[in-house]
């Protein structure tokens, strides 16, 4: 199939596809792999204090259930999480920020700045200690979630947020005049 | 004209229409325990109990009514609509009229023997915000609306004057005739279904206890259920469903009237209530129309006008505009693109036809699977008839494919799908919130993707298209929406 519909030159348009990404910080890495450890930790926290309280459940079959499905999540999440974490760039351009995502669905998001609401910084207890931030874009769409950049430098997300402020600021302005 | 500087309250009608919306609320919660009460009461000084505990509910509704309406005033000051409410929990809404989405106007009996309007605000955002202003006087409720819709529409229109309305579209009888008969009522009958199962656990106690009840359950259970039983119950089913689909059509779009003027279209409609909405032209960021198989035999389809703010799940802000005649699109369209892309002479691109075999095997199949594996506890072997369905269903998604069409032009894109029914979208650039491209591995492989077109009304998505293509529309895509600085709203 070949797209030849458009009624201007298509090629003259400014290309996504030519755009060099940057991947985010390798220390995201390390704050997935915590955060997935205490989740997973918790989780078998939960899992054994039910054993332990339900006598019902203390037989082989109930317990090498529980420890396949355990260790299949367990292994689903890390393998795909890391996949998904070696995906993960972004690009800002004059007019727009792009960011990929996803390894099993790849995503491709492509947000114009005159299209955001706000931006929101935010720096959990674990990114914290890496020095690492995300960025989450809002938009005023109705479905699909809104973009969020994790594994940043914090002074990078700052630096992003400041940005993007900037331009929705100045397209406010133009408005106005 | 009225100014509304001044903090008001609403017209005292609202004490009725309060009181009745919390006595409602209450029962809804409480009702399970009223009936699980009243089975198990015991018979010793029960009727004091009642009393008391009735007197309460009503002392606690009287109360809590009174209390809403003298603590709700409104008022708009520095173009903002401001609205104080709560006594025990205070809250202050504070909307700039720029941010007011919509403003709708409804006339129950009462409303109209008190000369009084219901005023619905639609304010922007996901939360859909919305301030109810449960009676007011007519003259002041379309004072109130004119005010508004003014401020919103100021730095658009220079002088303003009663606006000229012309009639778009007036569903007479055999319109609404023809919509409630062509209604879904394999859906109807779900709604029903779910209604009764949801609440057949709360009523279970009540069925045993009500002798009447009861002898048409033992009944059931006794009967042998021959096929002629079986044919005569599925025309009674039949019959009463498609009873109810006429009362449901009846009531949505009972004397709908759409009339536009230079700023927006009117639609009102009602049987047993008034109801008036005004939707803005510049509110809205997508249009679709559909016809199931025997709209589309009759030529009838509803126009669905997607605006922003609004989701799926809130039903009261969807607008839905029965089209009897297909020059009425021709006429609705053009205010919000001035031609259909298909209609320009451009040739409709596909969708690639894996997009039927992938559904079929990660939607259909796993469905069934579920499906068959429940029916093989009652009908052993013969659960495997179950999978009678998948050719079908797979004819359904090849033919799908088929028929599936996607315009891209320099006002927009549009998309036609079709199987036994069928369904249009238009999608203007201008109305773009941000782009998506979605790969599966699967697609990677094949050179495919989906693009995804999020707008604050909905997302328009064309699945199973070149990669390539998907890119450079996305790129077009940016390029209309960053060139210019027109506003999505």
């Amino acid at each position: 199939m070949s797209f030849s519909n458009l009624p201007i030159d298509t090629e003259g348009l400014p290309e996504v596809q030519a755009v060099p990404f940057k991947p985010i910080h390798s220390d995201y890495l390390k704050v997935l792999r915590i955060s997935w450890f205490i989740l997973f930790l918790i989780v078998l926290g939960g899992l054994s204090t039910i054993f332990i309280l339900t006598k019902k459940l203390q037989n082989p079959v109930a317990i090498s259930i529980a420890a396949g499905i355990y260790v299949l999540l367990l292994l689903t999440t890390v393998i795909i999480g890391t996949g998904s974490f070696r995906r993960k760039q972004y690009a800002v351009r004059e007019k727009d920020i792009l960011y990929k995502t996803g390894w099993i669905f790849q995503n491709l998001h492509m947000v114009p700045f005159n299209r955001l609401q706000h931006c929101v910084v935010n720096m959990g207890p674990i990114e914290r200690r890496f020095g690492l931030a995300t960025l989450s874009l809002y938009t005023a769409a109705s479905e699909g979630k809104d973009i969020t950049i994790h594994g940043l430098l914090q002074t990078e997300a700052e630096q992003l947020k400041e940005l993007v402020i900037q331009q929705i600021q100045a397209l406010n302005t133009d408005e106005n005049i | 004209m009225k100014t509304f500087e001044t903090p008001q309250r609403q017209s005292p009608l609202a004490l009725v229409m309060m009181f009745f919306k919390i006595f409602r609320t209450v029962i809804t919660v409480i009702w399970p325990i009223l009936i699980g009460l009243l089975l198990g009461q015991k018979k010793e000084n029960s009727e004091l109990k009642w009393l008391i505990a009735g007197g309460a509910i009503l002392l606690f509704i009287l109360v809590r009514t009174v209390l809403d309406y003298l603590y709700f005033r409104f008022s708009i000051k520095d173009g903002q609509l401001v609205v104080r409410k709560g006594f025990f929990y205070k809250t202050a809404i504070t909307v700039p009229l720029e941010r007011i989405q919509a403003v709708h106007l409804e006339q129950s009996f009462l409303h109209a023997a008190t000369l009084t309007h219901k005023l619905i605000i639609d304010t922007a955002g996901k939360e859909g915000a919305e301030v109810t202003i449960y009676a007011i006087p007519s003259s002041d409720a379309v004072a109130l609306r004119t005010l508004i819709l003014n401020r919103v529409d100021e730095k658009e229109i220079t002088a303003e004057t009663t606006p000229a309305t012309k009639l778009v579209s007036k569903l007479d009888l055999s319109g609404l005739l023809k919509l409630s008969l062509s209604a879904n009522h394999i859906e109807t009958i779900a709604i029903v279904m779910a209604f009764l199962f949801s609440r057949y656990e709360d009523v279970k106690p009540l069925i045993k206890n009500t002798p009447l009840l009861k002898n048409v359950i033992s009944y059931g259970e006794a009967v042998k259920y021959t096929w002629q039983l079986i044919t005569t119950l599925f025309f009674i089913v039949t019959i009463i469903t498609i009873i109810i689909s006429c009362i449901r059509i009846f009531l949505r779009f009972y004397n709908y009237t759409v009339r536009m003027d230079r700023k927006g279209y009117y639609i009102r409609w009602g049987l047993l209530q008034v109801r008036q909405k005004m939707i803005p032209f510049k509110r809205i960021q997508m249009i679709m129309w559909r016809s199931n198989f025997l709209r589309r035999l009759i030529g009838l389809a509803l126009l669905n006008l997607k605006v922003a703010g609004t989701d799926e799940t809130k039903k009261k802000v969807l607008i839905e505009l029965p089209i009897t005649d297909k020059q009425q699109i021709r006429q609705i369209v053009p205010v919000y693109q001035p031609a259909l892309p298909a209609e320009t002479g451009t040739i409709g691109q596909k969708i690639h036809r894996s997009y039927a075999y992938r559904k079929t095997l990660f939607v259909t199949l796993p469905v069934l699977l579920v499906a068959a594996g429940l029916a093989a506890l009652v009908w052993q072997w013969y659960a495997l008839l179950v999978f009678i369905w998948l050719p079908y269903s797979l004819g359904l998604q090849l033919l799908y494919c088929h028929n599936f069409r996607f315009w891209v032009t320099r006002e927009g894109l549009q998309q036609y799908k079709s199987t036994w029914g069928r369904a249009e979208a238009i999608l203007n650039w201008k109305n773009i919130q941000y782009v998506q491209v979605r790969q599966s591995l699967y697609q990677k492989r094949k050179g495919l993707a989906t693009l995804i077109i999020h707008t604050a009304g909905g997302r328009f998505e064309l699945p199973y298209i070149n990669h390539n293509d998907s890119l450079q529309i996305s790129n077009y895509a940016l390029y209309r929406t960053e060139s210019s600085q027109q506003k999505w709203m």
